[in-house]
């Protein structure tokens, strides 16, 4: 037995014969019920030829019977509020194999509560203890809604270590770095720590040169770009109005900074649509900038970002002449001219166009013909960079 | 491309599927799922009253199992041993409303209950543990537009709280911050056309995130460079129905990858082809044919997943 998937069912001494027995049946038959359940999603469908295998049938029956007694027992101690160290540690085995059963969680809360308020010793190596079972139960299964949300209370009681709770993030978004349940939970925990901005978005940087596909890293960076250079009360108002339509005024220097750093995802992936969705709030942006300019009359600014729009426009142009089929620089051109179109400098879009429009984008992305279509026929607007 | 014996929805192959499911009460599966047995259920009947073969399924079981479920607080758990949840009270409202019998419950207790887990922000809880996701404000709106209650909570601030979890690319998350994800679309667009509140969305940058879900197979994924799967036939598509934008995915090339992730001997679909089947994947499959408009199967209506005919039904 290793390690991992060894059952500690409590001092065998003082239990029933029955229990032991169940005890022991689970033991022996552990490696098989301890694989991650793994349900409705990635499982290859297999097909037996001929006909059923006894053996097969019979083992299937026993594995089945015998998570049905654990989750039996487990669910009647949680009903009938029986916090033996036997019901517990079997209520530990059991959400690492399924943590998603919410139930359960709630059994070892309530358990947990009295202890947690009490305070003292036995209120830390509670939390201790419980730190253990989730982190186990998030190593076999990263995604789960109810795992996060209990280590989050547990965690919330203050009897802990918020830095472990971040190198515990950094290992999962290591391990995946699309986990969005991983980035939730470093946004709450960098929350609870009052971490500056410019250290998550050293984070978002780390994690973006790792791997320039990480839509989760480049959503976290927009999150963050907006709050760099305020005050922590502005931040707290200002989270969660990162709306396109909600204005933002991200400096221009911020901006051209982001426009570099974004270049390097397209043009090593130009057919990889994080960089450029990014790319795209970025114009969007720069748009608020835009229709300043045209209100007011600071020639200065409409110059800087003129020039802006166009080194984007030609960025867009390098990479069509090396990924003549990709879609995004022609996509993106289309949206910049049209910017461009907005503070009426034609001749611009003649010397860093592109020269394509809408109905390329039919022919080299037919699913989506409705959509360019639409656009083209001014139904739809997407971008607003002009708005 | 369809593969061989998958080109047309088996209706009766996904039939017996769902009747076999229903009938094995004690495989491993079986113990596996209970945590979430109640949608379970709400997605086996659905598949079956969008295919018109409803009858198959004991009717009169089906609603004494739903009310063992049924708690004292006014909430549904996922199954008898499990405690009230708002995502199983949603589960529960839509098997019977479906079933003709929302007369078996309290009105007034179910909606104290729901009201109890709104919090100062306009945000909804799942349950007295407190977490908080968009998926619980969707479902206590479609719960109380089920049960005509929909002003017993403070509609405002449940947009307000919506309109927080709005992304740089016109999606939506969770909460406030996390990543946009179809899923949660779903539910928040869902969330804002029953709160009459569709005007709050940034509709053509939206369904343009939602466009470019569709990957080269002809399915669709729930965020940028992940695999197609099947329930985001539904998530994107019921989301593009609602915004009337369902015109920018290639609808063929869906239709075709969602037959051919039938098993064509076993009945039931799968997330994507030659995967094992479940009864969700096979609601959420033949509901996105439905928003398309596949014949033979009953409509469904994008806010409620509900089959348009009970909606009709639902007090206005």
């Amino acid at each position: 037995m290793s390690n991992e998937c060894e059952i500690s069912l409590g001092g065998n001494s003082h239990q029933h014969p029955k229990q032991r027995d169940v005890a022991h049946r689970i033991q022996q038959v552990h490696k098989e019920i301890f694989e991650k359940i793994v349900i409705m999603h990635g499982r290859p469908r297999v097909k037996d030829v001929g006909p059923q295998n006894p053996e097969k049938v019979k083992a299937a029956e026993k594995k089945a019977e015998l998570f049905g007694e654990l989750c039996r027992r487990v669910l009647e101690a949680r009903q009938q509020r029986l916090f033996t160290v036997e019901n517990l540690n079997m209520s530990s085995k059991l959400l690492q194999m399924n943590p998603e059963m919410y139930t359960v969680w709630n059994y070892r809360r309530e358990y947990l509560e009295s202890i947690i308020d009490k305070g003292g010793d036995e209120a830390v190596a509670a939390v201790k203890e419980e730190l253990v079972v989730t982190e186990r139960a998030l190593f076999k299964n990263p995604k789960s809604y109810a795992t996060f949300h209990h280590r989050r209370w547990v965690v919330s009681s203050g009897f802990c270590s918020l830095e472990h709770e971040l190198d515990l993030v950094e290992k999962l978004l290591d391990a995946d770095d699309r986990n969005f349940h991983g980035w939730g939970y470093r946004r709450c925990i960098s929350k609870h720590m009052g971490l500056p901005v410019s250290r998550e978005l050293e984070y978002s940087r780390k994690k973006i040169e790792q791997n320039f596909s990480n839509y989760s890293a480049w959503h976290h960076r927009s999150t963050l770009l907006p709050l760099q250079g305020k005050e922590q009360d502005e931040i707290e108002k200002s989270v969660g109005n990162l709306s396109s339509k909600a204005v933002h005024d991200i400096p221009l220097d911020t901006l051209e900074e982001e426009f570099q750093f974004v270049r390097q995802a397209c043009y090593t992936d130009p057919l990889d649509q994080s960089g450029w969705f990014y790319h795209r709030w970025l114009l969007g942006c720069l748009g608020q900038h835009v229709r300043e300019c045209t209100a007011s009359q600071e020639e200065e600014k409409k110059t800087r970002v003129l020039n802006m729009l166009c080194e984007e426009l030609t960025m867009c142009g390098e990479i069509h002449e090396l990924e003549p089929r990709a879609k995004w620089p022609v996509l993106t051109a289309i949206q910049i001219e049209k910017a461009i179109l907005h503070t009426s400098k034609e001749e611009e879009i003649e010397h860093h166009g592109i020269g394509k429009d809408v109905s390329w984008l039919v022919d080299v992305d037919p699913m989506r013909r409705n959509f360019y279509t639409d656009v083209a026929e001014m139904k739809a607007d997407p971008w607003s960079i002009h708005a | 491309m369809v593969r061989q014996g998958r080109e047309v929805l088996l209706t009766e192959l996904h039939t017996s599927y769902v009747v076999k499911i229903s009938k094995n009460t004690t495989s491993f599966e079986y113990y596996a799922t209970e945590h979430f047995r109640l949608s379970g259920v709400y997605w086996g009947l659905s598949a079956l009253y969008l295919l018109g073969t409803d009858d198959s399924l004991d009717k009169s079981e089906l609603l004494d199992w739903v009310m063992s479920y049924y708690k004292d607080c006014g909430g549904f758990g996922a199954s008898e041993r499990n405690d009230p949840h708002l995502l199983y009270t949603l589960s529960a409202l839509q098997i019977l409303v479906m079933l003709d019998s929302l007369h078996l419950v309290d009105a007034d207790k179910i909606v104290l209950y729901i009201k109890g887990l709104q919090q100062e922000d306009g945000s909804f809880v799942g349950d007295h543990t407190g977490e908080v996701d968009t998926r619980f404000s969707y479902c206590a709106l479609a719960s109380l537009r089920i049960l005509n209650r929909l002003e017993d909570i403070d509609m405002k601030r449940a947009v307000e709280f919506i309109v927080k979890c709005q992304n740089f690319d016109g999606g939506y998350g969770s909460v406030p911050g996390n990543e946009s994800h179809a899923g949660q679309v779903f539910t928040c667009v869902a969330a804002l056309d029953i709160a009459n509140a569709l005007d709050r969305i940034d509709t053509d940058l939206l369904c343009w995130w939602l466009a470019e879900r569709q990957t080269d197979s002809g399915g669709l994924n729930g965020r940028p460079e992940k695999l197609q799967d099947v329930c985001y036939s539904w998530w994107c598509l019921s989301a593009l129905s609602i915004l009337k934008r369902l015109h920018w995915i290639d609808q063929n090339k869906l239709i075709d990858f969602i037959l051919d992730c039938q098993d064509e001997i076993d009945g039931g679909i799968s997330d994507r082809p030659e995967d094992e089947v479940d009864v969700y994947h096979t609601f959420f499959g033949i509901a996105g044919l439905s928003l398309m408009g596949y014949k033979g199967l009953k409509p469904i209506d994008p806010t409620l997943a509900l089959p348009c005919d009970v909606v009709d039904r639902l007090t206005k």
